[in-house]
């Protein structure tokens, strides 16, 4: 067995937890909300395509970005590489792991194989480190796993080739010359500008805050795509797992950015950062509030149309809370 | 929100929140998912209602095993032939069990792959220690108090799986 000497910690969402990790076993020490919120994480969107039977709802930006965001913004260069033969990939990885070092790869969450089965979803953008090796096995640091895990070679190889949309083709990166510190006042500048640009500014009516007032808008519309109540209920249900366990540290995001924030206030010294900070906290609040009226409405099968104007206008309430609150973060980060 | 509130006791799944700690800094929490923790039933309840729907349907020659397994794994029917690499319109054709015996099986293959399976098991239903490693419903506590479990294992050909009995050693 030859296993990487490689703090494992659990995080919040995965690609900003693998990136955190990532950049701490290199010497940068900094937080996942740091990363987070650098990178642009928060994010909403309201998604009805062909490919989902179901709406969906989204809470942070395209995944890959946390990472090619951070990199811009602190001018950490990063090796990324792609493959077609799965072979060379599994060669490449085993040099990497000889020569110590640890490396972060794209995977289907599906094949992940030490989480219990019923959380297993296809889900092709899920991120973990590969940290060693264990005869016909690897040695893997996943943020949403408690303890460092083992996956067969084959588990591994059909989850980083896993086919579809956003297939990850193999997928690696890790870092190389990570400084101690970097420039924390442009990176948070930038991180926040383009926050309140996806947010406020995005020309797309399902996207930032409009994506939320849609969402309100459509929700009394969900019962049409479900064939009984039954399925209705599942899917309301969900509300909560995209909100809360879909690695979003909870509340969709906004307490891990209220975090972010508060972080920023005391490194950049700004005051009115952290008054947001506890403005995003209660916004949190709010969302988490949806995800538990959710809950029990479909606990109770309390799913008429009044049930689902009343969910709606929490929903709207907290687009108007978000609206203002972007323009107030606008105006102060305008000063920085 | 404060950490106390978020707290949920449910080791099977964990998760990290964050929330405003004794000395108002904001940290990450480990704590059990509130969903599952509060609500797992109702998922077991409703994915083991589209199983058995969907294997009734299959023995009575109303849908293809294809169609079974993107019924347990709710993918769609985009999401599928998008994964598979075949036309949408051929993998609507391939749910049907009509045109099930017309399907090539190297794309059987790379439909078993998607749904995690052997070959074989398209074309026989048993409880397998493999299946209950993925399937939805899977409840451990009552199948790993059975005292023999069917277990699967993949040979270097890809076409064939040993299936035998096993004592559970669990």
């Amino acid at each position: 067995m030859s296993r990487i000497p490689f703090s494992h910690v659990m995080s919040a969402h995965c690609e900003s937890g693998t990136l955190t990790a990532m950049l701490n076993h290199h010497g940068l020490k900094i937080s996942e909300p740091l990363v987070f919120g650098i990178s642009s994480g928060i994010f909403f969107g309201y998604m009805k395509t062909p490919m989902l039977h179901f709406p969906s709802v989204i809470a942070r930006i395209q995944p890959g970005k946390i990472r090619k965001n951070f990199a811009k913004r602190s001018g950490i260069k990063f090796i990324t590489r792609k493959y077609s033969d799965p072979l060379e990939a599994e060669r490449d990885l085993d040099r990497l792991l000889e020569q110590n070092q640890p490396v972060a790869v794209q995977v289907d969450f599906f094949y992940m194989d030490y989480f219990p089965s019923w959380v297993r979803v296809h889900i092709n953008v899920h991120f973990l480190t590969v940290i060693g090796k264990n005869g016909d096995h690897y040695i893997v640091s996943d943020g949403y796993h408690p303890e460092i895990a083992e996956i067969s070679r084959e588990a591994l190889r059909k989850g980083r080739f896993a086919t579809g949309s956003m297939a990850p083709k193999g997928f690696m990166y890790y870092p190389v010359n990570v400084p101690g510190e970097i420039d924390y006042r442009e990176g948070i500048r930038k991180g926040i500008k383009d926050t309140v640009f996806y947010m406020l500014k995005i020309p797309m009516p399902f996207l930032g805050v409009k994506g939320i007032r849609r969402f309100a808008d459509k929700i009394v519309e969900w019962p049409q795509y479900a064939r009984d109540i039954e399925e209705l209920a599942h899917e309301i249900f969900k509300i909560n797992v995209m909100l809360e366990d879909q690695g979003t540290g909870g509340g969709g995001f906004r307490y891990i950015y209220a975090s972010f924030l508060r972080e920023a206030a005391m490194l950049l010294n700004v005051p009115g950062l952290q008054e947001l900070s506890g403005r995003m906290m209660d916004i949190g609040d709010g969302w988490r509030e949806i995800s538990l009226y959710s809950s029990r409405m479909a606990k109770n099968r309390d799913l008429g149309t009044e049930k689902l104007k009343e969910l709606g206008n929490l929903i709207r309430a907290k687009a108007d809370l978000e609206y203002v609150f972007f323009n107030d973060l606008k105006k102060i980060i305008a000063l920085l | 929100m404060k950490e106390k509130d978020i707290i949920t006791d449910f080791k099977a799944h964990q998760v990290i929140l964050y929330a405003e700690k004794g000395d108002n800094s904001i940290g990450p929490v480990q704590t059990g998912s509130y969903v599952s923790g509060h609500y797992i039933d109702e998922f077991f309840n409703f994915m083991g209602m589209i199983e058995r729907e969907s294997y009734e349907k299959l023995q009575k020659g109303e849908i293809s095993p294809i169609c079974l397994y993107m019924n347990i794994e709710e993918l769609t029917l985009s999401e599928l032939a998008s994964r598979v690499g075949l036309p949408k319109r051929r993998v609507k054709k391939h749910l049907l069990p009509e045109y099930f015996p017309g399907i090539k099986v190297s794309e059987l293959k790379r439909y078993a792959d998607i749904f995690n399976i052997p070959v074989a098991n398209f074309f026989q239903i048993i409880s397998t220690r493999q299946d209950d490693k993925w399937r939805p419903g899977f409840n451990s506590e009552v199948e790993n108090a059975k005292p023999l479990v069917i277990g699967q294992t993949e040979t270097d050909n890809p076409f064939v799986v040993i299936t035998k009995p096993e004592l559970n050693k669990q």
